[in-house]
């Protein structure tokens, strides 16, 4: 735990330095979209940001179900954090996505948000789901039934993943398909590729970081009031 | 508008929620090491 204590705040600077490398790059080194193909392309730059957002809300909800079902299985207090963390930070990184989502709907397509698209409003539900639980951990009273209940509706939330995460190669109207992957429709220079890898890189380091921060926070929460109430016994006895 | 004032306000946005929540995350963390260290906090002092 100590480790975990220590190595979370480097490992999260380090995640926010590369966060920032990205966007520089994706201002200064990032080519042009070609304007023929793209309404807004200077708008294309969000991309950079946008897409390395939605995979960690993706890896955050997955962290999430691996809590929920932990908590179920086990009645772990591990598998709580892991909940409350999970959904923290989907809440987050999903947040970043639906702000950056449609403005660069708007400044591309027009519009800013497409209720047609299944995976725009597949995503909207699912952050919704990390708002109702981040919201429901802090204003309900801790207990099993109130862990239940949660857990449940992570759970319902997970299922939601897959279905955000294909919903674009089997029902697309707006949204753009998969990028990183090789097709005639999505296929964009080399130099774009490498900085979505770099991107997606950065975030993965800062979600790390911030998973440990957050287990760190937890955990010294609990010994703090492990501490009170050894105190609280002497003083007593 | 071919989408720049657009690409610097999301930036400006997303960065101001990362940077935000990260940072309380870490003070967060910094005050309660002090604690368990105890070493008095801003809040004890009061």
């Amino acid at each position: 735990m100590a480790n975990c204590s220590t190595l979370a705040i480097p490992i999260t600077i380090v995640g926010m330095i590369c966060v920032v490398i990205t966007a520089l790059l994706g201002f200064f080194y990032a080519p042009l979209v070609d304007p023929n193909s793209w309404n807004a392309p200077e708008a294309y730059r969000i991309l950079y940001w946008h897409v390395p957002f939605a995979w960690t809300s993706f890896l955050s909800f997955c962290l999430l179900f691996m809590g929920a079902s932990s908590w179920y299985v086990r009645r772990s207090e591990s598998g709580w954090t892991m909940l409350v963390i999970g959904s923290q930070l989907g809440l987050l990184f999903g947040l970043g996505v639906i702000i950056s989502g449609p403005i660069w709907g708007s400044a591309e397509w027009g519009v800013p948000w497409d209720w047609g698209d299944v995976r725009l409003n597949s995503y909207a539900l699912l952050t919704s789901v990390a708002l109702f639980l981040v919201m429901s951990i802090r204003s309900q009273p801790d207990g099993e039934e109130t862990r239940d209940t949660l857990a449940a509706i992570g759970l319902f939330g997970f299922v939601l993943v897959p279905v955000t995460a294909v919903a674009t190669t089997l029902w697309r109207n707006r949204h753009p398909g998969v990028i990183l992957r090789e097709s005639g429709e999505t296929g964009v220079d080399l130099e774009i590729k490498q900085l979505m890898g770099f991107g997606a890189f950065s975030f993965f380091v800062l979600f790390i970081g911030l998973v440990l921060l957050n287990y760190s926070i937890y955990s010294l929460r609990r010994e703090l009031e492990e501490q009170n109430r050894q105190i609280d016994k002497e003083v007593l006895s | 508008m071919n989408g720049e004032i657009e690409a610097i306000v999301t930036y400006s946005i997303l960065a101001a929620m990362l940077f935000s929540y990260t940072f309380s995350r870490i003070s967060s963390l910094s005050k309660l090491k002090r604690q368990i260290a105890g070493k008095p906090t801003e809040d004890s002092r009061e």
